[in-house]
């Protein structure tokens, strides 16, 4: 399952598409980055009491030495401040301003200088005293970001005029002297307190948030590789983030301070390209030509400010920058913003309406940033917005993870509902499935065996009642008939032994067998001798099969009873092997009477014991015993394999 | 005297078997009726030494007329007059409390032997009927239609009693089991007879465990 937007699966109609943003909506979007805005501009004034002290003039010497130059014999110029300056990469940078200070009173406390956003090195000196070390020009230097508030001793101080001189070393390209407030300590520090928790903590705080999440979704992107969106979140966070560190970077990590520059104008383009491919992707879209120019674009304008840095003196992509680079990117991340804004029309998802709240926040402070700073060149005491949109581009960003994660988890809980039930009418279907299976073979066995009932019924019973009705027209045949009728009767309780037995009773069907016919065995004075075993069981001999078994051992009998004129009778059971090897089960019946006659009627008999044999696929054997007797004996296949055989069986009652 | 009531629908069997009793010296049969109201008012007013009946009757079963019977004499034989010996039928009414049965057309058979033999404690058995009581009391030996085994019934077979089943169902007569077991053909009938009682025990108890199982009856009359 994928982490997507959920408006991208609208296509499989899993999701119901939404309506369109409501009008409160619309008004947070306007509202909201006006709030901004307006908050923005109120933390970033001055505090009370602070322009009291500014000082917006200064006068102005740009002597190469950096000691302090003697009040005679230097030029100086009164110059407004901020004070911008390009330096070339001969010059050494330093610059000197003057402020005079003219106290009516022996000052009672700590007094200081204080300037926010100073780009160079700073030293002082307040009547000839040094206040702060001056740093090795050579030495590259850019800007500092942190506001400076430096503490002037009371004792430094007289009555009357005071000569503070401030030196100050720019690198090149560029530097800027910022305004600088000259005043008690208490009131210039609490402004310094404000700005620096603005200007730096701030934007620390912000870059350790920052790693974190683009640490957070490079490991979801590790994971899933398929969620292009949460690289993409991944590697503009990143790049914003090196944006952020060369803001607040006082010195170069490497190169110089030009190269230094260049890249961080650099970073910018490239987080601006980062968000419009992170807003192609959350649209899952992917317009590769489009992509493709971004990328060669950005590639041209990196190759072209590094040449012209490491070439050109100065800052010559400065006003390309501000009048055609800014424009351009402020153009792409308006259409971006236009995209999220059509895309949240169409589909009104909430990850779409955050992700259009968040993208109108980060245009505007970039529009304002824009306004502000190509303007109004050279204004100091104003800051970038850009930057602290970070908080909402991560609460965005955070928020449409746990979304789709949310989301997700719904979805799998949802389609295991959905399998549980799937699985739960699959096995109804099957069971329904097994009971018509089970009706259709229970059919089949009562067809199988009322036809093997009526066969039985015309094979015995019903020829012997013909027989009898023949017989019952002939008024002598009173004993004739009686014994047809027993013989029916006797052959219909064989039926139902059959039907009551089972394969492994073979012995008492034998046996319900031998009590039938126990009284007629004793009349004529013959003895039964009973020698059965225990025989195992036999394949498929069920009852169709007992009662051929039956009618075979009656014959042998009623042969017996009939024409044998034997005194005793011997029915045995023991395991045999047949002629072709295979194990069988031997049923025999011996007698010891006066043998086979030639001709004899029992013949008739005989056959039908063969047929019935070979219906049973046995070997029957009719022979002489020595003692002049006769002796059956039926081999009956055991089949199967014993072992085994038990074991379906058992599997298949359970069934 | 041994006193016999008949009961049994058919007049011509009715007649026939009326006439073998009373060919036995000793034995009387005031009652001879065709349906069972006629019978359960006889065994209401009167006490018979064997009741010898039908099981499927015009307006009943016989079932009913051996239990309300047993239910009022105890002590009385119950003989089920059957055509085939079967299995099914005999073994129903074994249960319900009869001790002997008899066939019905077997001119051969000897009721006067049949009847001598149940008063002198003994029954007969044929080897179907043996082999059905192996499974009712030893279940586990044959998987095949188990009836659900009571819990802690108090009457399984003794292991006697159980070797008569076993060679009874293989077809031998009393006399050989008596020989092969070295006991008298008499005590082996009385083996069989006790067997007989313990299935009607075993029965009841069997019901009395299907209903509870149900929730038919309560805790406190199944202890009862």
């Amino acid at each position: 399952m994928r982490l997507r937007d959920s408006a991208s699966s609208t296509k499989s109609g899993e999701i119901p598409r939404r309506k369109p943003p409501s009008a409160a909506y619309w008004l947070l979007a306007i509202v909201l980055p006006i709030a901004f805005l307006a908050a923005m501009r109120h933390f970033d004034a001055a505090p009370p009491g602070l322009a009291d002290w500014q000082r917006a003039a200064a006068e102005f010497s740009s002597a190469p030495d950096i000691a302090p130059p003697s009040l005679s014999g230097v030029v100086w110029t009164t110059v407004g401040l901020p004070h911008r300056r390009t330096i070339a990469r001969d010059e050494s940078g330093v610059g000197w301003y003057r402020f005079t200070l003219d106290l009516g009173e022996p000052p009672r406390s700590l007094w200081a200088l204080y300037m926010r956003r100073p780009r160079g090195h700073l030293s002082v000196f307040v009547n000839g005293r040094e206040l702060t070390p001056v740093r090795d020009v050579r030495r590259p230097y850019r800007h500092d970001a942190a506001p400076k508030l430096i503490a002037v001793p009371a004792a430094l101080l007289r009555v009357g005029v005071n000569d503070v001189l401030i030196a100050a070393t720019f690198a090149p390209p560029a530097g800027q002297m910022d305004v600088v407030y000259i005043g008690p300590y208490s009131v210039l520090a609490s402004a310094y307190q404000r700005h620096l928790m603005l200007d730096v903590t701030a934007k620390q705080a912000s870059l350790v948030a920052m790693l974190l999440f683009a640490t957070l979704f490079g490991i979801i992107y590790a994971l899933r590789q398929r969620d292009t969106v949460f690289a993409a979140y991944g590697v503009t966070i990143l790049v914003w983030a090196f944006h952020i560190c060369f803001l607040l970077a006082p010195d170069p990590w490497f190169g110089t301070a030009a190269q230094w520059h260049v890249l961080g104008e650099f970073t910018l383009v490239a987080f601006v390209v980062c968000a419009i491919m992170t807003v192609h992707r959350f649209l899952g879209r992917r317009p590769r030509r489009a992509e493709r120019l971004l990328l060669g674009g950005v590639s041209v304008y990196l190759l072209l400010a590094l040449t012209t840095a490491a070439l050109v003196d100065g800052e010559p992509l400065r006003d390309f920058n501000r009048y055609i680079g800014i424009p351009i990117l402020l153009i792409l991340g308006g259409r971006s913003v236009w995209q999220l804004a059509r895309a949240a029309i169409a589909n009104a998802t909430i990850e779409r309406r955050l992700m259009l709240l968040c993208a109108l926040i980060v245009w505007i402070a970039g529009a304002h940033d824009f306004v502000v700073f190509a303007g109004e060149p050279g204004d100091g005491s104003r800051i970038m917005y850009l930057p602290y949109t970070v908080s909402f581009v991560l609460l965005v960003f955070g928020s449409v993870i746990m979304f789709r994660f949310a989301r997700a988890l719904r979805e799998t809980e949802g389609m295991n509902v959905q399998l549980e039930a799937r699985v739960a009418q699959k096995a109804a279907e099957l069971e329904a499935n097994y009971a018509r299976i089970r009706v259709f073979e229970r059919n089949q066995a009562l067809a199988g065996e009322r036809a093997r009932i009526m066969r039985d019924m015309h094979d015995g019973i019903g020829g012997q009642l013909v027989a009898a009705i023949a017989l019952a027209s002939r008024p002598t045949a009173t004993r004739e008939l009686d014994g047809l009728l027993h013989e029916a009767l006797d052959d219909l309780r064989m039926m139902i032994d059959s039907l009551e037995s089972t394969e492994a009773d073979l012995l008492t069907a034998l046996g319900m067998l031998r009590m039938r016919v126990t009284n007629r065995f004793a009349a004529a004075g013959i003895e039964f001798h009973w020698e059965v075993t225990d025989v195992p069981p036999i394949s498929d001999f069920g009852p169709e099969q007992v009662l051929q078994l039956m009618r075979i051992v009656q014959e042998a009998f009623a042969n017996v009873l009939k024409h044998a004129a034997a005194n005793t009778i011997t029915v045995r059971t023991a395991t045999a092997q047949l002629a072709s090897g295979a194990s069988a089960i031997a049923v025999e019946i011996e007698d010891d009477g006066r043998g086979l006659q030639p001709g004899h009627p029992a013949g008739r008999g005989l056959a039908n014991m063969r047929r019935r044999a070979a219906a049973l696929g046995a070997e029957i054997e009719i022979a002489p015993t020595p003692g002049g007797g006769t002796r059956v004996v039926v081999r009956l296949p055991l089949g199967g394999d014993g072992g085994t055989r038990d074991a379906v069986h058992a599997a298949a009652v359970r069934l | 005297m041994t006193i016999v009531y008949l009961l049994e629908d058919d007049a011509v069997t009715r007649h026939n078997l009326e006439e073998r009793l009373l060919a036995v010296p000793g034995i009387e049969v005031p009652v001879s009726v065709g349906t069972c109201t006629e019978m359960l008012t006889a065994v209401r007013a009167g006490r018979p030494d064997v009741l010898l009946c039908d099981l499927q009757l015009p307006d009943g079963n016989g079932v009913e007329v051996i239990r309300v019977a047993r239910d009022l004499h105890p002590e009385i034989e119950v003989m089920v007059i059957s055509v085939f010996g079967d299995e099914q039928r005999v073994v129903t009414a074994l249960k319900a409390g009869a001790t002997g049965y008899l066939l019905k057309d077997d001119p051969s058979s000897e009721i006067g032997a049949a009847i001598s033999q149940l008063l002198q404690g003994g029954s007969p058995i044929s080897p179907a009927i043996a082999r059905y009581l192996i499974r009712v009391f030893r279940p586990t030996e044959s998987t095949e239609q188990a009836p659900p085994q009571p819990v802690d019934s108090g009457i399984d077979l003794t292991t006697r009693e159980l070797e008569v089943l076993q060679l009874a169902a293989k077809g031998f007569s009393y006399g050989e089991i008596a020989r092969m077991l070295g006991i008298s053909g008499a005590t082996v009938s009385s083996y069989t007879k006790k067997i007989y009682g313990k299935l009607a025990v075993h029965s009841r108890s069997e019901a009395v465990y299907e209903a509870s199982r149900l929730g038919l009856i309560d805790e406190v009359r199944r202890d009862t």
